[in-house]
């Protein structure tokens, strides 16, 4: 306000004013909080523009945290800075889709993988081709009917 | 018409009139927002008062039985300087801990919601004495001296006070104003900077408020309750059960010296 005055003004106590102990009583409680609270699960998305915001705004409706990467070149970056816990792949090119599960099964054995495919009959070639190296992933073929169908794979990988 | 027989207002007169409807919009502005900001105030120190009555009082509890622990293993063990030392810090946490729940925790824990009548009431207040409208520093000193009242006396629900307020306001040579056009088109340019910061000011408090740890526990608390948990209980909850853990090792060291 005026110069000079403000060590005159009134200042009625406010949270701001909370001395030290309150506040760390009042941190406590936060941190104690946000420990008990379930982590939500996180899904990484990768990588066709035009699919990944319809999908990343069911997901997060859905009550899941998501990250989208724009390449399949970012994804294991992202997945060690994410700590996702399952990993969309969307099939559009088998070479890359096969060549990035694999690398994550090996550098990432706990994240799971979904593989949503365009490719008309890839399902079968891709699963095969996987199980033969023992990776394990799901797949859903691309458009889905209902986003409820990618709910219930998604589910399906919690147990 | 008249105005070319020469009633047309002189341009000072035209600027003062702006001004005082610049001034009229900012004060009623201001009134609303000192509201907003006494309320929040009101809200986060009932909250503050709740947490500490139902949380933070336990965990105090559980501080002090957490430094008896340490306490007594270094009362065992006094070669061990590991132990004194954390024996010191723990007796320290349960002290921060107890001062900071104790003094507030067995006060009152009533939640802040003043009737709209009270909230009109104190616009009125507001608008008639806030400092940002006084005419000089001797007004100044008695409006601010009054506003500071008329807070406590918002968030108190007292409304007698806040009438007692006004009506001591009301019937001060302060509330006279002066005259003169130039005086006042003055006076009403330094009043309109002066709720211009005050306006400022309050912004930055809210946002203070609102970036606050205590703000964030309250949403935390409000969202729980809106999914039908309550919050405060279940943390409650937990930390009893780890007093209880706590206590059976307090129990422990007593009777053999060890956890």
């Amino acid at each position: 306000m005026n110069e000079g005055k403000d060590k005159d003004k009134i200042v009625p106590s406010t949270p701001n004013s909370l001395d030290m102990r309150k506040r760390g009583l009042v941190r406590r409680g936060l941190q104690d909080l946000s420990r008990s609270e379930p982590r939500r699960k996180r899904i990484l998305i990768s990588h066709e523009e035009a699919v990944n915001e319809v999908l990343e705004g069911e997901l997060r409706s859905a009550g899941y945290e998501t990250k989208v990467a724009s390449h399949s070149s970012q994804v294991l970056e992202l997945v060690e800075a994410f700590w996702p816990d399952v990993v969309l792949i969307q099939l559009i090119a088998e070479v890359d889709a096969l060549k990035l599960s694999e690398q994550l099964a090996r550098g990432f054995p706990r994240v799971k993988i979904v593989i949503l495919g365009r490719i008309v009959g890839a399902e079968l070639k891709v699963k095969q081709y996987l199980q033969k190296k023992g990776i394990t992933c799901s797949f859903l073929e691309l458009p889905f009917d209902r986003k409820e169908q990618l709910l219930d794979v998604l589910e399906s990988q919690f147990g | 018409m008249s105005g070319d027989l020469g009633f047309r207002p002189k341009p000072e007169e035209e600027e003062l009139k702006l001004k005082k409807q610049e001034l009229q919009g900012l004060e009623t502005k201001l009134v609303e927002l000192e509201l907003q900001l006494v309320g929040l105030r009101g809200e986060m120190s009932a909250f503050e008062r709740l947490y500490l009555k139902r949380v933070g009082i336990l965990y105090a509890e559980l501080d002090e039985i957490e430094a008896q622990i340490s306490e007594l293993l270094a009362r065992h063990d006094p070669g061990n300087l590991k132990a004194q030392g954390a024996a010191k810090e723990a007796r320290a946490r349960a002290e921060e801990s107890r001062s900071g729940a104790g003094e507030l925790a067995v006060g009152e824990t009533r939640r802040f919601a003043p009737p709209p009548a009270l909230k009109s009431l104190y616009r009125e207040v507001a608008r008639r004495i806030h400092p940002d409208l006084a005419v000089n520093e001797a007004d100044r000193a008695k409006r601010q001296r009054l506003m500071a009242q008329a807070n406590q006396a918002y968030e108190n629900g007292d409304e007698g006070k806040l009438r007692a307020i006004l009506e001591e306001y009301e019937t001060s040579p302060e509330a006279v104003l002066g005259e003169g056009m130039g005086v006042d088109l003055v006076r009403v340019i330094r009043k309109i900077a002066q709720v211009k910061r005050r306006l400022a000011e309050i912004d930055t408090e809210m946002q203070q408020v609102m970036a606050s740890e205590l703000f964030e526990l309250k949403k935390k608390v409000d969202e729980g309750a809106r999914q039908g948990r309550d919050v405060l209980n279940e943390m409650a909850s937990a930390t009893q059960s780890q007093i209880g853990v706590r206590q059976s090792e307090l129990k422990r060291v007593r009777e053999h010296g060890k956890k």
